[in-house]
């Protein structure tokens, strides 16, 4: 269990961190999704207690890293796979980690095959792919055998195979009821993997919610409506248009309709005696609701991402908070969803 | 490398009650990084022929009948030794850092203080034990090389320890600098300052303030630890001044991690 607290970090005048405050709860994988730049490393370097926050505070099980008698069995953590010493033999540099701890040897054999580097156990690092150095850094992350895994972009440099490896891995560490925390910029491999995610721009904390709930909030979700009747079609297009939901004719029998659930469009639809041939919910990709909302808070973007993403989450509810966190203000707090 | 099916944390938890771990986990820690490293053994290697062929070179040029065995041996470990020696203890810290692994030890190992601790003793405890078996080589290319010398087996065996004692100090200043430092170019700078260049400019400035403060620096307190009479302040006060520094530079190194990121 990780606990942030007003967690900030800045380098002078650029804040990298701003005012953090989240849980990470055991039993689930946390997604900790944002641009390149957005604080993800640092606020995990943060935790380890490598970098010094500026203000407030990361606990792990209510500890600091730094105050933990054992921190390898409480807290497993991949940075960066290439932080290894390149003349060193991966069976070496783990024993050197576990007699950190006084772990014995047997267990280095037991990561070592987990991570499917038995083989190569006593060939050097520095001779290591990416993708073998990441399995050398997660076997480094099990070795104390840890309530807390915490993973920084773990999926870098690894095959299909290996990805696949990693998504089975993280979900079964997650259902023996530990707190698996991975961070990646790639939001396909969230969607696939995470149960909830924490997405963060520029430091701060823009969603913080179930996987569930960020598609489903996504202006990207809509309803297509295909009818025979244009006549029908637009009255159905100005009742919707009542419901403050968002309409776009896609020909002149098509409709597509934002801001509104599928079955609500029916029902209006049946309000109005309007006759169809389809009736069907589009769901956003993880990509598009991430798009939405990293919006404005791309580090080193170009432009901002096309379509209606710009202005976004038009949706029938109740205004989102994250909708529009970027406009400039000072005022970082209200940002979860 | 590629098919797994292995369940997880890979089977049985670890030990279920932590044990271990503490200031002898990581000096075991560093132990096994420092053996694990081809590099070491080449160090040890350098540190021995430079003594022996230091001390043989002094040998030859020694003419005082009356001077012991050991004299070479001291003098070959002040002027070129040492520095061999200081190399791997400052290679211990600056490599890490050089590597990005000093983010690994510090996950391990996350008491700035212990982590540095671990890493004197072992370093220390190194220099020692190898400071032994070089001041022996010394001692016996110095003694062969002099075509006339004292042999007294209970001084050589001091003047060994001493060489011992010497190094070892050495090497826990050098990892307190080093860890200050962070780079391998800027610790060696530092070290030739600290131990060559800054006395040389002391003693060149016609004031005696300068010139008695070169004297305690590390350098000479490690030479008058070392000397066989007392020139100026004698080999107690001498190991008493090296400890100081060794420790003042691990101090400092403390405070500096426990503040800077790392």
């Amino acid at each position: 269990m990780l606990t942030l607290q007003g967690l900030t970090k800045r380098y002078g005048e650029k804040t990298a961190v701003d005012r953090l405050t989240l849980d990470v709860a055991p039993g689930k994988i946390t997604g900790f999704l944002g641009p390149n730049g957005a604080g993800k490393s640092t606020t995990m370097r943060m935790i380890l207690g490598l970098d010094h926050p500026t203000s407030g505070t990361a606990l792990i099980k209510g500890k600091r890293y730094a105050d933990l008698a054992h921190p390898l069995r409480e807290v497993g953590a991949l940075l960066d796979a290439k932080a290894v010493h390149p003349r060193r033999t991966a069976y070496r540099h783990l024993l050197a980690m576990a007699r950190s701890h006084g772990i014995g040897a047997k267990r280095v054999d037991q990561v070592l095959d987990v991570a499917g580097l038995g083989e190569v156990a006593g060939k050097r690092a520095g001779s290591f792919s990416l993708g073998m150095g990441q399995r050398l850094g997660i076997a480094g992350a099990l070795l104390g055998d840890p309530e807390v895994l915490m993973l920084d972009e773990p999926v870098n440099g690894l095959d299909p195979d290996g990805v696949l490896w990693i998504r089975n891995f993280l979900r079964s560490l997650a259902a023996e009821g530990r707190t698996v925390f991975v961070s990646s910029h790639l939001m396909s491999e969230m969607e696939l993997t995470a149960d909830r995610l924490i997405v963060i721009g520029k430091g701060k904390l823009i969603a913080d919610a179930p996987m569930a709930d960020i598609l489903s909030r996504s202006s990207r979700n809509s309803v297509r409506v295909r009818g025979p009747e244009a006549e029908g079609l637009r009255l159905l297009a100005d009742r919707l248009l009542e419901e403050a939901a968002d309409v776009t004719w896609e020909s002149a029998g098509e409709l597509v309709v934002t801001g509104l659930s599928v079955e609500r469009v029916g029902d209006l639809a049946h309000e109005r005696h309007v006759r169809l041939h389809e009736l069907r919910a589009v769901e956003a990709s993880l990509e598009q609701a991430y798009m939405e909302l990293t919006a404005g808070s791309v580090e080193y973007g170009q432009a901002p991402p096309p379509g209606p993403g710009v202005q976004p989450l038009a949706y029938g509810g109740p205004p989102l908070p994250y909708g529009q966190p970027h406009a400039g203000q000072g005022e970082g707090e209200s940002l979860v969803v | 490398m590629s098919s797994l099916t292995t369940s997880p944390a890979g089977a049985p938890r670890a030990t279920p009650r932590p044990s271990g771990g503490g200031l002898p986990g990581a000096v075991a820690a560093e132990w096994t990084k420092l053996w694990s490293l081809r590099s070491t053994w080449y160090f040890l290697l350098v540190a021995a022929a430079v003594m022996a062929v230091t001390a043989g070179c002094i040998g030859t040029v020694s003419h005082d009948p009356a001077a012991s065995v050991a004299r070479p041996a001291t003098l070959a470990t002040v002027y070129g030794v040492e520095f061999v020696v200081a190399a791997l203890a400052m290679l211990s810290v600056t490599g890490e850092y050089a590597t990005g692994s000093i983010t690994n030890t510090l996950q391990c190992v996350p008491n700035r203080a212990r982590m540095l601790v671990a890493k004197s003793i072992t370093l220390g405890g190194v220099a020692f034990g190898a400071g032994i078996v070089l001041a022996a080589i010394g001692v016996a290319a110095g003694g062969a090389a002099m075509d006339a010398g004292v042999f007294e087996m209970s001084y050589v065996a001091g003047q060994v320890l001493a060489i011992a004692v010497h190094l070892a100090l050495l090497s826990v200043l050098t990892v307190g600098l080093a860890a200050i430092v962070r780079s391998s170019a800027g610790a060696i700078t530092a070290l030739f300052l600290l131990l060559l260049i800054v006395p040389m400019i002391l003693q060149s400035i016609p004031a005696d303030f300068f010139t008695d403060l070169a004297q305690f620096l590390p350098q000479a307190a490690g030479a008058q630890f070392m000397a066989d009479e007392a020139e100026l302040y004698g080999p107690v006060a001498g190991l008493l001044i090296l400890v100081a520094w060794a420790a003042a530079f691990l101090t400092a190194a403390t405070v500096v991690l426990r503040r800077r990121d790392a």
